[in-house]
């Protein structure tokens, strides 16, 4: 019963929050209330192996819901950053409706983690789709209406595609309880398999799939995409769980292709996103494709599918939760104060907003991968859990994704913070608390998880173990694989001691002096003060000749390209019915001309 | 004790990396038929660059740029085996835990260059980080099979896996070790690969607002990178050594690059970038078939 | 200090900022024929990182804005060295309306070289009598600069727009 409980309370807050909709104040603490009382909820009542089960018997159907310790893991991370999105929000501008929207699109993502069937399952990833979706278009942006668009034909498509595998599932097993089907023969469970991937593939916006990705999270209002990209995207990654562990227990012995492909079009999404990335002039579209860069890397330790490699990528599933929400919770407090996103337009913010370039700071570090945050583990568990796969190529591509993750990056950090300060930006304050909060907030797992990562490694190889033979030995501090060993605190010590020596040696030698902003070689001419001379517009730039014509390829020219096919044929078709009665004339002495020529002997 | 012998270690590297460096501009002085400094130059530049009583800086991250640059090259040397001396950290360096480390030192310059406001230095670090793209993921297929072909990703092992001369990775996997040759190129910036640097075009790019301790840090920090870098490359592919053979293969390495260095012009980036997607890229390939076709 | 002043002497990195027409002798001694480096004398990009400023003939008032801007900007300690007549008198544009006579009136000088123009020999001969001014300690030009700054200004203001061209934060 707790789950529902917990359901009932998620649900009551939004409906609250509507009905107090005008009602500021009261609105807020209410759903503070509700987010709180939810997760302690949830941290406290919720234990693996409750189960319920719903006995509708409609033809024989049963209805169940269950926790599992995954369900746990990543029920966790989507109240901790739905708190940290809702306190951020109060600083926004909106209305009840926006409220209960979000609130729904929480329980509809819980939904999913309790469901136990096909069809409820169905059913909460549905909600989570609409409500995201009329969030999306409540959004900020000229173009929110476009992108929602966008959002909810994709989902749709997803979804059809999953309720098709259910019901194929459903016609060959008679049962809609997510249970293994490696068993049936033929095909036939290739397709279902393919089918009921899709919605996720969807959702974490892998590469065919991603079109709606740039769209949905550039539009929807700021600290909203946090829950967006950072929480609502992990459902994708339990759905790859269900379905290739779940539902199909035996993938790596039947279709060990189809694992391969998997990897490789991950691979190719973290690279080709990654590149994509670093030629945005839009913070908020820069971030949306570095999270789906992000999201490659754990569709790639899925299709690599040995016990470490699954657990890095849910590793990194939390790792992006924790570092790519931080990054769009900096850019939305950015965006509070200066209200742009446009990467030409800032700029020297460092020293208006020294939080929240910290934040960005470690932000871009842990994205990078580099030691000692959250971003390495995962890595690191991933390149080696490749290699071990004899799979050279497919670690030189996740390696070359991992690089373009170093440009973005400094793109994102130079054209916000660093660089010469805009004219009117001069009286900019640092971003409200509810930012400052979230970034505090997430800078705690970033170190503690990243130089502690056994904290999360044991919850998640005690998942992973009764599914793969388990090959990986650690500790709290430490992880042995087959290939090599790390010990994590060492690292971080180490940077520490190291960087105290440089600081002491720093700090013994010569005294500096500030400079004023102007005060630059400028090969020693004077420059005025609202000289432009921030490099921000075509950063990158150069990159463009690099690549040449590949560049400009994209899926959604192809796309296009079938819009316009399909509109032509549309055009004709539409001839055949709405033409005037010349036209349909025509049909009717073609059709008898026709009559005569096939029976034109017997005549 | 530990701890004075970690100082102690990093001051000698730095002070070898420094001659290094002298040796540098005394070979590219002699190729250009001069006599050049004496070796001990740099020594006495950094000495000098400290000395410096007014220094200016842009703000926090400006002056913390060059710190963060050498903390990161001097943790990623304490995690490289230097021949067979252990790495005194006892870890046994892990290949992507150094790979990783590496990638501080440039972030940290990137971010207290990127302060000054100063263009040159930005786009000097648009370049140098485009750069990456194409020298890191060459250096990465190059090691590739050795570490493949020794079943570790430990630094450590894979040096004592090869035992003495003809076992050596070098000559084991030749056409990984030429593809590992083009990236080192381009790894320690030197010429026709010197596009992040470019003094006469881009006033020496990330350098541009930095003086007195500051350069001196930055000196200090490029010393230490090439006897990591070098080293890397020793360790990987010219088997187990012991230190003073250790320091004469990084010498060997490094002369070629300087050799290199002193007759080449300079690319332009994307012809830079486009360089190493063509020839090394291959080669990096070829180097991994091979080893798939051995194995 | 003593070793501060040692290496200094040592090591000069001189701002590759060339005025006049006396720049014309700096590239044979530059390389292959005298070889400055020797004495660890090279060329830098930047005022910031360089030790000593050549004021390479005469200086147009033009020029002066940018040089004195490129002096304030440079660590100290930094020396500069007046390189042909015209630095020290005019020379052969005594009587011109747009060149400066005397640099001593805008920037402090550690030491000229006389001739029009001097020879690379010349040029070394004043490198080496500069080195063993500062390892003495007694180049110490530099800190007239920061002592009388507002007599320098004074003089600058006479020329040029004072306000506009120096760098307001100078300590
Ligand atoms: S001293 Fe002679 S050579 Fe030098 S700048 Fe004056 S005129 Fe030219």
């Amino acid at each position: 019963m707790a789950m529902f409980l917990l359901l009932l309370i998620i649900g009551l807050t939004g409906l609250l929050a509507f009905i107090l909709g005008p009602i500021k104040v009261l609105r807020n603490i209410i759903s503070l209330i509700g987010a709180i009382g939810g997760l302690l909820y949830f941290v406290f009542k919720i234990r693996p192996g409750q189960a319920y089960a719903l006995n509708i018997k409609i033809y024989n159907v049963h209805f169940g819901t269950g926790m599992s310790a995954l369900s746990i893991f990543f029920g966790i991370i989507l109240l901790g950053l739905f708190l940290i999105f809702l306190i951020a929000s109060f600083h926004e501008d909106n209305d009840g409706a926006y409220y209960m929207f979000s609130f729904f699109s929480l329980l509809g993502a819980l939904g999913v983690l309790f469901a136990k069937d096909l069809i409820s399952f169905f059913f909460f990833f549905e909600t989570m789709s609409l409500f995201s979706f009329l969030i999306v278009l409540k959004g900020n942006g000229e173009t929110s209406h476009r992108s929602a668009f966008k959002y909810v034909m994709w989902s749709a498509f997803g979804a059809y595609a999953f309720l098709l595998g259910t019901f194929l599932k459903v016609n060959y097993t008679h049962s809609v309880m997510i249970t293994d089907i490696s068993y049936l023969g033929g095909n036939i469970k290739l397709w279902i398999l393919i089918l009921l991937l899709t919605p996720f593939m969807v959702k974490t916006a892998l590469m065919p799939f991603h079109l709606w990705a740039p769209g949905a999270y550039t539009d929807s209002k700021d600290t909203y995409t946090v829950f967006l990209s950072g929480g609502l995207s992990k459902i994708g990654v339990f759905g790859y769980f269900i379905a290739l562990f779940n539902v199909f227990s035996q993938i790596a012995v039947l279709y060990p292709w189809l694992l391969k492909v998997f990897a490789y079009i991950g691979a190719i999404t973290a690279s080709l996103a990654g590149i994509y990335a670093f030629m945005q002039d839009d913070a908020k579209k820069l971030l949306a494709y570095s999270s789906i860069s992000q999201l490659g890397y754990v569709a790639v330790g899925f299709g690599v599918y040995s016990h470490f490699s699954v657990v890095a990528a849910l590793f990194h599933a939390l790792g992006h939760a924790v570092f790519e929400s931080l990054l769009f919770l900096v850019v939305a407090g950015v965006y509070y104060r200066t209200k742009t996103h446009d990467l030409r337009k800032m700029g020297g913010l460092i020293k208006k907003m020294p939080l929240s370039f910290i934040g960005l700071l470690f932000g871009i570090i842990a994205t990078s991968g580099i030691p000692p945050t959250i971003g390495f583990p995962s890595k690191w568990l991933l390149y080696e859990a490749i290699i071990l796969k004899n799979d050279l190529f497919l670690v030189s591509l996740v390696f070359f994704a991992s690089i373009t993750a170093f440009l973005y990056s400094y793109k994102l950090i130079h054209s916000i913070f660093l660089g010469k300060l805009h004219k009117e930006h001069e009286h900019i304050k640092e971003a409200p608390f509810g930012y400052g909060f979230g970034i505090v907030v997430l800078l705690i797992p970033l170190f503690v998880l990243g130089t502690n990562p056994g904290i999360v490694v044991k919850p998640i190889d005690y998942i992973v173990r009764f599914y793969l033979k388990p090959d990986l030995a650690y500790n709290l501090t430490n992880m042995t694989t087959p290939l090599g060993h790390v010990n994590f605190p060492a690292i971080g010590i180490t940077m520490t001691l190291l960087f105290t020596l440089s600081f002491i040696i720093y700090l013994i030698f010569g005294k500096s002096y500030r400079a004023a902003q102007e005060d630059n070689y400028t090969a020693t001419e004077w420059i005025d003060k609202d000289f432009g001379l921030h490099y921000g517009g075509e950063f990158y730039g150069f990159m463009r000749k690099a690549f040449g014509k590949p560049l400009t390829w994209s899926f959604e020219k192809i796309l296009n390209a079938c819009l316009k096919v399909v509109s032509f044929l549309g055009e004709i078709a539409r001839g055949f019915y709405m033409g005037d009665a010349r036209v349909y004339l025509f049909y009717i002495i073609l059709f008898f001309a026709i009559i005569v020529y096939i029976m034109g002997g017997k005549l | 004790m530990s701890i004075l012998y970690f100082f102690l270690y990093l001051l000698l590297v730095t002070v070898i990396g420094l001659l290094y460096m002298g040796v540098a501009r005394k070979v590219t002085a002699h190729i250009q038929n001069r006599y050049g400094p004496p070796i001990y130059q740099p020594i006495l530049d950094v000495l000098k660059l400290f000395g410096k009583r007014h220094t200016v800086t842009h703000g926090v991250m400006h002056s913390l740029g060059p710190v963060i640059a050498y903390t990161g090259i001097a943790s990623t040397l304490l995690f490289l085996p230097l021949g067979n001396h252990t790495p005194l950290l006892h870890f046994k360096g892990d290949l992507f835990v150094v790979l990783y480390l590496l990638v501080v030192g440039p972030l940290g310059m990137a971010l207290g260059a990127g302060e000054s406001s100063n263009p040159n230095a930005t786009i000097a670090m648009a370049r140098a980080l485009s750069l990456m793209l194409g020298y890191e993921i060459i250096f990465f297929m190059a090691t590739l099979p050795v570490f493949y072909h020794y079943h570790t990703a430990s630094i450590y092992k894979v040096i004592q896996a090869q035992g003495v001369f003809p076992h050596w990775g070098a000559i084991i996997f030749p056409i990984s070790f030429l593809a590992a040759l083009f990236a080192l190129q381009g790894m320690m910036g030197e010429k026709p690969f010197e596009i992040a640097i470019a003094p006469h075009e881009i006033a020496s790019g990330p350098m541009v607002e930095y003086g007195g301790k500051y350069l001196g840090l930055l000196q200090l920090w490029h010393a230490v990178g090439i006897i990591v870098e070098t080293g890397l490359l020793v360790d990987i592919f010219f088997g187990p050594q012991n230190i003073i053979w250790f320091f004469i293969g990084t010498f060997i390495v490094f002369y070629v690059v300087i050799l290199v260095n002193a007759v080449m012009p300079r690319f332009r980036i994307e012809q830079a970038v486009r360089f190493y997607w063509g020839i090394p890229l291959l080669l990096a390939i070829l180097g991994i078939l091979q080893v798939y076709i051995w194995r | 200090m003593k070793l501060f002043n040692f290496s200094q002497s040592r090591s000069l990195w001189m701002m590759h900022f060339c005025t006049g027409c006396g720049a014309m002798e700096m590239p044979p001694t530059m390389t292959s024929r005298f070889d400055m480096e020797r004495f660890g004398i090279i060329p830098m990009a930047t005022p910031r990182q360089s030790d000593l400023l050549l004021i390479t003939g005469y200086l147009t008032i033009k020029t002066l804005k940018r040089v004195v801007r490129a002096y304030e900007q440079m660590p100290t300690p930094r020396y500069v060295l007046g390189f042909g007549s015209c630095t020290i008198n005019g020379g052969m544009y005594w009587d011109s309306y747009n060149v400066i006579k005397k640099l001593e009136l805008y920037i402090p000088v550690d030491i000229y070289i006389n001739g029009c123009m001097p020879r690379p020999e010349a040029i070394i001969d004043a490198f080496l009598k500069l080195r063993e001014m500062i390892a003495k300690g007694e180049a110490n030009a530099w800190k007239k600069y920061i002592e009388n700054y507002e007599w320098y200004k004074k003089n600058q203001s006479e020329v040029f727009d004072v306000e506009k061209w120096s760098i307001k934060n100078e300590k």
